[in-house]
């Protein structure tokens, strides 16, 4: 108790809690003005609220053991959130009682613990940021090509299942996860960026892959036709949606992302006011991917410019811990878990400032569900956890690359 | 270099940050007022205000028709289409804390256990609805549809209006362009497109009406509205509300035909809008419309403007208000208090013997028009049998089934008979002016119609030949200088032939007039055609629509110069004929209107074609007064055949007809009305029992006839004019299987005359 209460002691992770508060208590103020317009909401604000506390609770708790303990772990957790991810997706599986996978928005992502559910992909997300700095930490053929398959290994089989569920926004944030800690440990950039071209050439394959009766596309490509559809009919909906400006199309499939828009820009400079959400309580899942729309309409731009400050706090943070740790584990996994926030914080915030197609993603610390909050403060956990216990390393400098 | 690539990843983040700053900035900065404007335009709610339909008044400003209060039962428009938010929120309603309290396994549940019990509650309140209203259920479901495509409609047409608006603020096109023209012809498609789910998708509310209760059951009795309260808390989204609802509060009977009946629209209706652009004037799925009678002719008159009420859903302020512009009312030249004593002429007709006595006494089918003569204006217009239209609704089903009887019918306008002698001033009229005899000129009647020297004995006789064959012979006389008006040479001349309603001077004129010049003069006093009075109308038959074999023209041609086998005229028809030789030949366009604009029909509901106004016929001066002559004389000379039409007060002239008519014949039809056939196909009829003073038919009182014997049968018709030499007023009076002009037509003819003098539209002149 007293180590962690020196820990606490320490000026530096002040930033962060004031960050975290920040975060929670915007997304909470949101989640309750939502909840009392709408009475068919199926939260509960008061459980986002505990779920705050439980996750402030396991952030320290996190600091009881140093990171490197974990870090033993890591194989076995990484293993365990994959069966736990296979478990989601096995056909068969009970639909009631404990233990069983339920569905929400059409994914199979989550497993039914009694008192709330858990999502394994939010576990994943941490225990592959660790794995991979485990793997990573002592090597250098990464440096070669060939050496980049482990890691990408890592990163698909999880990404792959989790697709599988389908549950698209979260798998996305695997990615840039995967190139930051590759990049910072000191993979050839050439490297990354060939894979990076090739992905990119190959966006349009997967865009066009399938026969034109299935892909509803006007035209089909020799090869392509004979593969299957990549891409849902409902995805390339959302990305016409995205640029269109035909009133009927902004009725349906744009609905969710123009409503947003419409809060969001509403809220001018200074906003409505707390609970106060004319046209944010009719933005489907307002509460979950579109919750900075209702902050924007609450609380203008300056909530807008306080939510993005707290975050930018919150990666500075993150940054100054990697690196001001020259062991290579707890670097890594501090550039991981970095990554892995702003990527889903980037993911959401684009598609609720309509800068990409909606895929559904929660905000960290601000959107409603128990799993994605813990799973946040867990990972900001590690990380204080990382800036704590930094050890004293008696070798040359990790990651001495250019 | 240890930092590098650190300080890159930091750098890319803050970059991110950045962007995503700037986004923020151009949303709530730059572009907030715009955000702002959207927001307003989202947040916006309108809903229409129903205007009051205009009254029918009568020609002294007696309220024949109005919108009066009522109970109805509606419906809230989610209940309606089973919206799923709507009804878990009903379910969450009823469950309250039961829920909050639950786990998330047993809230499932819940839900799913609410949701059926809802369901089978919403079924259950159709039923009810169903039951307590006497309709079956699939009218119930045709009413739940039509609410539906209402309410789509209406989200339609905001779209579009909020789609243009759009439009013409994206681009610098003045915004009334759009104010001009027609629907774009994808939009009109999609507005009516029959498709059940909308094409608007199903997120947001665009229109109060996605909200509001909508009437399924008008004008509730006050049994159904307390059976029904007491299950409006088990009924999620029934509301019972006061309303309106057309009510006929005077002479409501006697002037059913005339008046008309509302009805909903049709889709065809809304196809064909006048006005398909106007927010507020145009027709929507569920509106009521005047589908027959004044109320159809009067349409766009009647029929008020809508308000619409905008405001805002955040703070419930009201933007903006447009009240309702109440229908105008309609003034008709019907007096409905001599339309009614005219009715009753007709349900109560006596029969007095010389002594005095009732014979008999019952009523009677038939018609009567009085047209004052100056404005053709239409002051009765009776048809009888009559109904209740206060309880039309619930009395169609019987009233379309009495075929015996057909109390649906106007016979005033649509049924057009045989018109019998009344026809006859035409003929004369039309010979004289085409200069086929002199006015003077005599022909003699001996009963018996001579044709090229060829003297017919069976055909073509004279009314008369039957009645002095007995006294003198075969080879008798009639119109002779004997019997009760002796003629002085028995040469009859046209008012002569008037007076004494002679068969053979017309038939000869018949003769020579033929088929074509016939229907000429017919059409030219109106027959054969609309008088364009503005209601449901028969055209009647013109001898020249003959089609029979060559040899059978000619005894068609005399025929139809006493109105028979190939004419037939409206009882209206007939009167306007009356009022035309009354006006010495100026044919006029009967109205039911005082102010003519306010005719304002649909095209759905109305014939385009409008006869003008008012017609100078080319016709002899001479012609038209020996006509009048003789039509005086029918009534106020010992020989003249409408003899107790005579009148102490005023110098009545008419036309008696006796139409002799083929026996009642009803197809007979099976439970579903459909006609049964017999096995060659041929149509099954019955022939209802003719009834005699002696021996009524007392199912069809009215079915009679005045032979004893022969049980012959005829229709009664009566048109004049009076005063005679200043008329006023000009009528007809048709009895269906009446029997004699004169003596039965005349009956309730005298009480027409009778009521217009006691109300001042006929004045004395003696």
């Amino acid at each position: 108790m007293n180590r962690l209460w020196r820990q606490l002691a320490i000026a530096t992770n002040w930033p962060v809690i004031v960050a975290v508060v920040v975060l929670s208590s915007l997304g909470y103020a949101s989640i309750l003005a939502r909840a009392s317009f709408d009475i068919r909401f199926s939260g509960d604000p008061t459980k986002q609220l505990l779920f705050i506390g439980l996750g402030m609770v396991c952030m320290f708790l996190m600091q009881m053991l140093s990171y490197q303990q974990i870090g033993r772990w890591a194989w076995f957790l990484y293993f365990l959130s994959l069966f736990l991810l296979i478990y989601t997706i096995l056909p068969g599986m009970p639909s009631g009682g404990l233990f069983c996978v339920v569905e929400a928005n059409n994914a199979r992502a989550w497993i039914n613990l009694g008192f709330t559910n858990f999502q394994p992909a939010e576990l994943t997300k941490v225990t592959f940021c660790m794995i991979l700095a485990r793997y990573l930490r002592f090597r250098s053929n990464y440096r070669t090509l060939g050496g980049l398959l482990p890691p990408f290994a890592l990163a698909v089989v999880p990404l792959l299942l989790i697709l599988k569920q389908p549950d698209l926004g979260t798998a996305l944030v695997f990615i840039p996860s995967l190139f930051a800690m590759l990049f910072v440990a000191g993979a050839k950039i050439r490297h990354l960026l060939a894979i990076m071209g090739i992905a990119i050439l190959l966006a349009p394959l997967a865009w066009y892959a399938g026969p034109k009766e299935k892909t509803g596309l006007p035209y089909e490509f020799p090869v392509l036709k004979h593969m299957p559809v990549l891409v849902k009919a409902y995805q390339r909906d959302r990305v016409y949606a995205l640029f269109s400006d035909d009133p009927a199309v902004l009725r349906k499939t744009g609905f969710q992302q123009e409503q947003a828009q419409i809060a969001f820009g509403s809220g001018g400079l200074s906003g409505r006011g707390a609970m106060n959400i004319p046209v944010g309580r009719s933005v489907p899942e307002a509460h979950n991917d579109m919750i900075f729309a209702l902050i924007g309409e609450q609380f203008g731009f300056i909530g807008s410019a306080l939510l993005l400050g707290a975050y930018l706090v919150l990666f500075t943070t993150g940054i100054e811990i990697a690196s001001a740790t020259r062991e290579p584990f707890g670097r890594l996994v501090a550039v991981g878990t970095v990554s892995l926030l702003a990527g889903q914080t980037f993911l959401n915030l684009m598609v609720a400032l309509k800068l990409m197609p909606v895929t559904g993603i929660t905000l960290p610390f601000v959107s409603y569900g128990g799993s994605s909050l813990l799973a946040s403060f867990i990972a900001v956990g590690l990380l204080l956890n990382i800036g704590q216990n930094r050890p004293l390393v008696m070798a040359k400098n990790a990651f001495e690359y250019d | 270099m240890y930092e590098r690539r650190l300080k890159i990843f930091f750098a890319i983040l803050v970059v991110m940050t950045g962007i995503l700053l700037l986004r923020a900035a151009q949303l709530q900065l730059i572009n907030a007022e715009e955000y702002q404007k959207k927001a307003t335009k989202s947040l916006l709610r309108s809903e229409l205000l129903n205007a009051k339909r205009g009254s029918i008044l009568d020609y002294l400003g007696r309220e024949l028709a109005v919108d009066n209060p009522c109970l109805v039962a509606s419906v809230d428009y989610r209940a309606i289409e089973r919206n799923p938010k709507w009804i878990d929120e009903q379910v969450l309603r009823r469950l309250g804390s039961e829920y909050r309290r639950a786990d998330s396994q047993r809230r499932k549940q819940l839900l799913e256990e609410g949701r059926s019990r809802l369901h089978a509650d919403l079924d259950l309140m159709w039923r009810t609805l169903a039951e307590v209203s006497g309709k079956t259920l699939e009218e119930i479901e045709h009413i739940r549809s039509s609410i539906r495509q209402r309410v789509d409609m209406r989200r339609r047409v905001v779209w579009y209006n909020r789609y243009k608006r759009a439009m013409s603020q994206a681009t610098t096109e003045p915004a009334d362009g759009s104010e001009s023209g027609e629907f774009e012809s994808w939009f009109k498609e999609w507005l009516l497109s029959g498709r059940d789910t909308p094409e608007v998708d199903s997120f947001s509310i665009d229109v109060a009406e996605q909200m509001q209760a909508h009437v399924i059951l008008d004008n509730i009795s006050t049994e159904v509205y307390n059976r029904l309260n007491k299950q409006v808390e088990r009924f999620p989204g029934l509301v019972l509300e006061r309303s309106k609802h057309r009510a006929y509060p005077f002479a409501a009977t006697a002037c059913c035909h005339i008046l008309g009946t509302l009805a909903p629209v049709s889709r065809d209706d809304l196809r064909r809008d006048p006005d398909p652009k106007n927010e507020l004037r145009h027709y929507l799925p569920h509106d009521v419309i005047g589908r027959t009678g004044i109320e159809a002719l009067c349409e766009q008159t009647l029929r008020g403007t809508r308000g619409l009420r905008e405001w805002n859903a955040s703070d419930r302020q009201e933007v903006s208000t447009t009240d309702p512009i109440p229908g105008k009312d309609v003034r008709l030249t019907i007096d409905a208090e001599l339309q009614m004593e005219i009715e009753d002429a007709f349900r109560h007709v006596q029969w007095v013997n010389k002594e005095g006595n009732v014979e008999e006494e019952h009523e009677m089918h038939g018609a009567a028009v009085v047209i004052d003569v100056p404005t053709s204006q239409v002051r009765a217009l009776v048809a009888y049998p009559t109904y209740d239209p206060n309880k039309f609704e619930e009395l169609y089903p019987v009233l379309q089934a009495d075929l015996a009887n057909l109390p649906l019918m106007n016979r005033a306008t649509q049924m057009a008979l045989e018109p019998g002698s009344t026809v006859k001033p035409i003929v004369g009229i039309g010979a004289i002016t085409q200069g086929l005899r002199g006015v003077n000129e005599g022909h003699e009647c001996t009963g018996y119609l001579i044709i090229d020297g060829r003297r017919y004995s069976t055909i073509g006789r004279c009314w008369t030949a039957k009645r002095f064959a007995a006294v003198y012979g075969e080879k008798g006389v009639a119109h002779h200088a004997f019997g009760a008006d002796p003629h002085p040479t028995g040469f009859l001349t046209f008012s002569d032939a008037l007076q004494r309603s002679c068969n053979v001077y017309f038939e000869s004129l018949g003769d020579r007039l033929k088929l074509q010049g016939l229907s000429y003069w017919f059409g030219e006093f109106g027959l054969g055609r609309r008088t364009g009075i503005g209601i449901a109308e028969a055209t009647g038959r013109l001898p020249n629509q003959f089609d029979g074999p060559p040899d059978s023209v000619r005894p068609v041609q005399w025929f139809s110069a006493i109105g028979q086998s190939q004419v037939a005229a409206t009882p209206l028809q007939m009167a306007n004929v009356a009022a035309t030789i009354a006006r010495d030949g100026v044919w006029m366009r009967p109205t039911l209107l005082v102010d003519e604009h306010q005719r304002t029909p649909l095209p759905t509901t109305q014939p385009v074609e409008v006869p003008p106004q008012r017609v100078e016929l080319k016709v002899s001066r001479e012609a038209v007064a020996a006509a009048k002559d003789g039509m005086i004389r029918v009534v106020n000379s010992a020989g003249g055949t409408g003899k107790n039409l005579k009148d102490d007060r005023v110098l009545i002239a008419a036309k008696t007809g006796t139409a002799q008519v083929q026996p009642l014949r009803i197809a007979r039809r099976d439970a579903n009305g459909d006609v049964l056939r017999d096995e060659k196909g041929r149509i099954i009829y019955d022939e209802p029992a003719v009834g005699t003073k002696q021996h009524p038919n007392p199912d069809l009182p009215w079915y009679r006839s005045t032979n004893e014997n022969s049980k012959e049968l005829s229709h009664a018709w009566i048109i004049g004019f009076a005063p005679a030499h200043n008329p006023k007023i000009a009528f007809a009076v048709m009895l269906e299987y009446g029997g004699g002009g004169g003596s039965d037509a005349g009956i309730v003819a005298k009480a027409v005359l009778d009521a217009c003098m006691e109300h001042e539209y006929l004045p004395p002149d003696k």
